[in-house]
């Protein structure tokens, strides 16, 4: 009852005239950081949080909260126009919307990237608001050899990313992983595989990694189009689009719910994203369909579940941050240091010391996750307009200009820049021996979860007379292990199911 | 067959050289990194087994030699780009020079007059805009080089 009573104080508080402006712009300016590509919404957050040490707690937490929430939907603009994924938790994004795109239906999937996005982080915050107290406690058990099994259940994935050829997936995931061994170990602290080279000292960034291996292919595909006027033929937008495509959207709300339930669980996972979130949920998409075969080819149920998941992490992450002071991702340990710079302490106590500061948040939040949907309207529909008008030749020095800011700006050094070169020309020969980007740049995500979940379960273990038996005795590690199992033999156990057979005819 | 045998070896090789460098490390370092490299060992191996038998070869489309020949100047430009910048010209210099130079080559016989100055327009506002924005506003210390 005393929330709702904070809950109905909140409303009055983000209408006054400083908040409101506030969150709009924090909306603004997170789709601007979210849709260039590797300016991640980590960023956005870290360099706009100066400029919230003149404000009151409220205003700086609803500024912070709405930036945050519209960069995750804005990566979806470049990752659907550019196959370029704006922050990490857009990969999945390209897999569907990039086809899309091509085949001139890019408005249409921006339209669907947004009610996706709204659902999704509807979801997660309403999630939050209700069971906050209960999920934190959970999370709390999972130990390192429950993250290191997550690490290996999130490599399940490969199977469905990978098209066509599984086996190269795996090498592909692998190979990201090793990548990710390259620097000091996050356990044992020996400096690993940098052949002398004190740039590596700090290991392969993920935002370079990242840019580099989806952007720089598509700009040599750009290169290649060089004869072409423009990059795609713009098909015409029928009037009354942006509502079909709505209850179309909305019409799924299996698929809707499928995302944000998963990305809302991931999310409150301290150490898990909206970067494993969307995957994961991409392919749990792909398992429930009865057409997996059309997944990539540019349809919408990709787009929704990548886009309803990710969005819905956002509500996921504040659950640890807010009940425990637990921050799950470095967007959330930026948020805490916000918290803690306004003089609030984040835990339980939180919730009743001042709840007035923690019922504006959320509702804040909530509200700029809908005015996340005009904004996002106005913006995506000027980058749509220019990218398919925008000539190719002017297109590939301002994409490469991106690229280098993206990747330059995450640690203000230049050798990021020549990492995401390097990284992209790798992996486009690699693309083109059939080692798709997403799985490698899977295992480079997953690499240190897993590295650390394995090693620090291994200390843990020697408690024991077997030490490697801890990763096999505790009741959340079978469900895991169950999953993992289960979600490898899907593509078998989906060749016998009778159904499919009928389908299939 | 023959290009998947060379990147699986290829992996081989990297991993090979990874499990190497493991010895000089200590135990937590060093497991997983042997673990991960010897699994990628494996399916490596079988990868090469598996697409000698079905003898079959993977048919990528081929890059034209002046698709290539333009895909390697546009690379080079674009490392050269990075040094120069950082080295000589600055950021807003260096960033102009380079995309006008890239949408010269990208553009070819077809990019008219009109067309190129409108275009060092745009890189020159897009440009100055990044840089305002991130190095006046946001005070994020962009590369100088010599001049500014």
């Amino acid at each position: 009852m005393a929330s709702l009573q904070y809950l109905l104080k909140a409303i009055p508080q983000i209408l006054s005239a400083k908040i409101f402006f506030l969150m709009i712009g924090g909306v603004g300016v997170g789709l601007v950081i979210g849709a260039l590509p590797g300016m991640s919404a980590t960023m956005g957050v870290a360099l706009f949080l100066p400029l919230t040490y003149w404000m009151t707690p409220a205003e700086s937490l609803v500024f912070l909260g709405s930036l945050y929430m519209a960069a995750i939907f804005g990566g979806s603009f470049s990752a659907i126009l550019l196959r370029t994924p704006g922050t990490p938790s857009n990969i999945g994004t390209t897999f569907d919307g990039y086809p899309m795109a091509k085949q001139g239906k890019g408005w249409e999937a921006i339209l669907i990237a947004t009610y996706s996005s709204l659902y999704g982080g509807l979801f997660g915050m309403i999630c939050f608001l209700i069971f906050a107290p209960m999920l934190a406690r959970i999370a709390l058990r999972f130990g390192p050899p429950e993250y290191f099994w997550l690490g290996i259940f999130g490599l399940t994935v490969i199977s469905s990313l990978s098209r066509g050829n599984t086996l190269k997936g795996f090498i592909g995931g692998f190979i990201g992983m090793m990548i990710s061994f390259v620097g000091v170990a996050p356990i044992g602290g020996n400096v690993r595989f940098t052949f002398g080279s004190a740039h590596l000292i700090s290991g392969f960034g993920l935002i370079p990694a990242l840019v580099g291996l989806f952007c720089i292919p598509e700009v040599i595909n750009m290169i290649v189009q060089r004869g072409q006027k423009q990059l795609f033929l713009e098909a015409k937008v029928e009037k009354g689009t942006m509502l079909r495509t709505f209850v179309e959207v909305m019409k799924r709300q299996i698929d809707l719910l499928r995302a944000s339930v998963i990305g809302f669980i991931i999310g409150v996972l301290p150490g898990a994203g909206g970067n494993i979130a969307n995957l994961v949920s991409y392919s749990e998409a792909m398992r429930a369909s009865k057409h997996p075969e059309k997944f990539g080819t540019g349809i919408p149920e990709g787009v929704i579940a990548t886009e309803a998941s990710n969005n819905a992490t956002v509500g996921g992450g504040f659950v640890p941050l807010m009940t425990l002071g637990v921050p799950g991702t470095p967007v959330d340990a930026i948020l805490y240091g916000a918290l803690l710079i306004q003089g609030l302490r984040p835990g339980a106590e939180l919730f009743t010391t001042r709840a007035d500061v923690v019922y504006t948040f959320i509702v804040g939040v909530i509200a700029a996750t809908l005015v996340m949907v005009p904004l996002g309207l106005l913006f995506g529909r000027g980058m749509t307009k220019i990218v398919y008008k925008i000539p190719i030749h002017v297109l590939v020095p301002v994409i490469l200009l991106l690229t280098m800011i993206g990747s330059y700006c995450v640690q203000n050094n230049i050798s990021d820049v020549y990492t995401m070169l390097i990284l992209g020309v790798l992996g486009y020969v690699l693309r083109r021996f059939g080692f798709e980007a997403g799985p490698i740049t899977l295992g480079l995500i997953l690499g240190p979860i897993a590295e650390t979940g394995f090693t620090q379960a291994l200390l843990m273990g020697r408690r024991l007379d077997y030490p490697w038996a801890i990763f096999f005795i505790r009741p959340i590690s079978w469900v895991l292990i169950a999953l993992s199992v289960l979600f490898l033999l899907w593509p078998l156990i989906r060749r016998q199911s009778p159904s499919v057979g009928v389908d299939r005819k | 067959m023959i290009s998947n045998t060379i990147v699986n070896t290829i992996f081989i090789l990297l991993a090979s050289v990874f499990l190497y460098q493991t010895k000089d490390l200590n135990y937590l370092s060093a497991i997983f990194p042997q673990i991960i490299s010897v699994v990628v060992i494996s399916l490596c191996t079988i990868s090469i087994v598996t697409s000698a038998r079905k003898k079959e070869e993977q048919s990528a489309v081929k890059i034209k030699r002046e698709d290539l020949l333009y895909i390697i100047i546009i690379i080079v430009l674009s490392f050269l780009w990075v040094y120069l910048m950082d080295w000589v010209f600055g950021f807003a210099v260096g960033s102009i020079i380079f995309m006008t130079i890239i949408s010269l080559i990208v553009g070819g016989k077809n990019l008219k007059f009109k067309q190129l100055v409108g275009n060092i327009i745009t890189f020159s506002i897009i440009t100055i805009a990044f840089w305002y924005l991130l190095a006046k506003l946001l005070i994020v210390p962009l590369p100088r080089g010599l001049l500014f």
